[in-house]
């Protein structure tokens, strides 16, 4: 079964989400702040992490910098509602 | 940066301002000199001309015939000032006009004396036999002689011969009238002069004081008027001796002109003497004052013109000195060995303009003297004072002005942050609700539910995020129209009582929407005047995401202005923030 982590804050994002990808047969399971985060990632083996960007105190860059430095073996896809072009290109730089 | 650029300007202004006043002084400077240079051409053809005029004059009265001249020269002398004489020089002698300038003669006719053998007599007498009334007796016959050169010598002896005796008011009286031959030659000298100094040293024997100072002063200043023409050992003798008794304190020195003439006179008559011809134009330095000497010569004699500073002054620089003056200069002389003529001729400290002797062929060096009253020492002027505090206050003004600039410059741009922050919030706060909005609905259309309580749930959000976004609108419009000033206020009285229930009944509403209490930020504590304007939101709101866009206080804040209240802020560092609302009540 494909363990999928999603941090996100704002509730009505992370319902649609978690809804919608246990529709789909995956095990779910939501983190509403960086820290949270960290911890269920290191406690439990996640497959994927969908990471938003904007999150209170450790914003989502910073969650995902330390994670791979964790060297942990998962797969991180980067949410962001901000469009601009050089958040775009560093979520990408930082994910690769 | 702009800053600097001022700076720079002010400095270069200030620079600027400074090399003009520093030109200007230096225009003045040289101004003042021109003018000098002027004063000292001025006072250099006014001598050249007076000394060319006297000499001649000099040599007019050298050639005159024999009879005449001593009455021209004397003419001539007429009003000279007391520092000054026309001497005439013969083989024979030397003759001084006006009469009494010289206090001493370098040569005197040979004086008749009365034959020796008239008084072997009287002096064997009175050296040898020592009687005093024997020589009296003898004397005294003598001394009523028609002969006025034997009644001369007899009463100088006699007055001696009853002094010894002790018969002091015949001596007085004998004296006295040895006076009364007045110029008749004594053994050489004047009667009277013989006849006072004898007096005097009576008196001083005699312990009489005060006539003794009469006699003494008298006799001081005849000899100083020049009343008898006396070779200058005489001199000297009688006027130390009248020295003496009038004490020294009492007394000042012969007038300085009539010392150095007469020293003038002597050292003429050894060069006359010696070369039978006199230089031109020389000066001489005696006695002070130095003493400048014109001659000319003819056959068998000279004339020459002794003369002072008061002569130089008065008869050959008056008429250039009120022009010198108005040049600023004072004239200066002095001889070749550096004696002062006029003024002190030392090298004089300052702005000076020379002019050698040997360029002018006068006997001196002349120095023209800028006086400090036109000298342009001081560089604060009050024009250039002025002109210092103008362009200080002009760069004052830029300094201020530039500040100014920068100040409402750095306001500008921290203002344009602000709104792009302000921007940036805004977008993301629209766009948070509005992902939730689709994303659900979209779900929802797609049918990708497979529960009522989850489709429930779908609702609920819906809900709760279009209010959401709703309440945003609103706010974001009202402030809108706050700003344009648009907002029409309705005042209307309400009972205190009934407006605290509905605050407390609202406060309770908004309150149930966020259940969990969140610690602060502590922007209130950090910024409790900036919080209240518009935009700005406490730096942590970024980092920690928090919701909102800045404008609440501020709207509240101008509601409440406009209800003629106020808001205030009390806040504490972790322990909290007290807003305190005020308005005022109908009374």
């Amino acid at each position: 079964m494909t363990r999928i982590l999603v941090v996100e804050d704002e509730p009505g994002i992370a319902l649609g989400l978690e809804n919608d990808l246990k529709l789909e047969g995956y095990e779910v399971e939501v983190a509403r702040d960086g820290e949270t985060a960290l911890r269920r990632a290191r406690e439990q083996s996640f497959d994927l992490i969908l990471l938003d960007i904007m999150l209170p105190r450790k914003d989502g860059f910073a969650v995902c910098r330390e994670i791979r430095r964790s060297g942990l073996p998962v797969s991180i896809i980067v949410l962001t509602a901000k469009t601009q072009e050089a958040e775009k290109v560093l979520g990408l730089e930082l994910v690769s | 940066m702009f800053f600097g650029i001022t700076v720079v300007s002010a400095a270069a202004l200030g620079w600027l301002s400074w090399q003009l006043v520093l030109q200007d002084r230096a225009l003045a400077r040289q101004r003042v000199q021109e003018l000098r240079e002027n004063a000292a051409g001025l006072a250099l053809a006014a001598l050249q001309k007076h000394l060319s005029e006297v000499e001649e004059r000099l040599t007019a009265l050298a050639n005159l015939p024999e009879h005449e001249i001593s009455q021209n020269v004397s003419a001539s002398s007429e009003g000279l000032p007391a520092d000054s004489v026309l001497l005439i020089f013969h083989t024979a002698g030397i003759e001084a006009y006006p009469a009494g300038q010289l206090i001493y003669y370098p040569s005197l006719p040979r004086l008749e004396q009365a034959p020796a053998r008239v008084f072997r007599e009287a002096d064997a007498i009175e050296f040898r036999e020592r009687n005093h009334v024997r020589a009296i007796t003898v004397l005294g016959e003598l001394s009523r002689s028609s002969n006025l050169l034997v009644r001369g010598e007899a009463l100088v002896r006699l007055g001696r011969n009853l002094r010894k005796a002790g018969r002091w008011q015949e001596a007085v009286s004998a004296y006295e009238q040895l006076a009364r031959l007045g110029n008749v030659p004594a053994g050489g000298i004047p009667a009277d002069l013989v006849a006072r100094g004898a007096l005097a040293a009576l008196m001083e024997e005699h312990g009489d004081r005060d006539r003794l100072r009469r006699e003494a002063s008298a006799l001081y200043a005849d000899l100083d008027s020049g009343r008898w023409r006396l070779a200058r050992p005489v001199y000297n003798f009688y006027a130390d001796q009248a020295r003496r008794w009038l004490g020294a304190a009492a007394l000042s020195q012969p007038q300085p002109g009539a010392l150095a003439i007469s020293e003038a006179a002597q050292f003429l008559w050894e060069e006359w003497q010696k070369e039978k011809v006199l230089k031109g134009r020389q000066t001489l330095w005696a006695a002070d004052p130095s003493v400048v000497l014109v001659a000319r010569n003819s056959v068998g004699r000279a004339v020459a013109l002794a003369a002072g500073p008061d002569y130089v002054e008065s008869r050959w620089l008056a008429d250039v000195k009120p022009v010198v003056e108005r040049y600023g200069a004072e004239i200066a002389l002095a001889d070749s060995e550096g004696h002062p003529v006029l003024r002190s001729g030392e090298t004089p400290a300052g702005q000076h303009s020379v002019r050698l002797g040997s360029a002018t062929s006068l006997p001196w060096t002349l120095y023209a003297i800028s006086n400090s009253r036109l000298a342009p020492g001081d560089v604060f002027t009050v024009r250039n004072r002025l002109v210092i505090a103008g362009l200080f206050a002009i760069a004052l003004l830029v300094a201020g002005g530039s500040y100014l600039i920068g100040r409402a410059v750095a306001r500008e741009l921290a203002v344009a942050r602000l709104q792009s922050d302000f921007v940036a919030a805004v977008s993301h706060e629209f766009r948070t609700p509005l992902t939730a909005l689709r994303q659900l609905s979209e779900l929802l259309a797609k049918g990708r539910v497979n529960s009522d309580d989850v489709r429930q749930q779908y609702y609920e959000v819906l809900e709760h995020e279009s209010g959401r976004l709703h309440r945003l609108v609103e706010g974001l419009l009202k402030f809108g129209r706050l700003e344009a000033g648009a907002m029409r206020y309705q005042f209307e009285s309400i009972d205190a009582g009934a407006f605290l229930r509905s605050l407390v009944e609202e406060f309770a509403r908004e309150a149930g929407r966020h259940p969990r209490a969140r610690p602060g930020t502590g922007d209130s504590a950090r910024r409790p005047t900036t919080i209240f304007q518009k935009f700005v939101r406490g730096e942590s709101a970024k980092t920690l995401g928090v919701q909102g866009t800045g404008v609440g206080l501020a709207v509240a804040q101008q509601i409440v202005r406009r209800h003629g209240g106020e808001i205030k802020l009390e806040s504490e560092l972790g322990v909290g923030s007290t807003f305190t609302v005020l308005l005022p009540t109908e009374s």
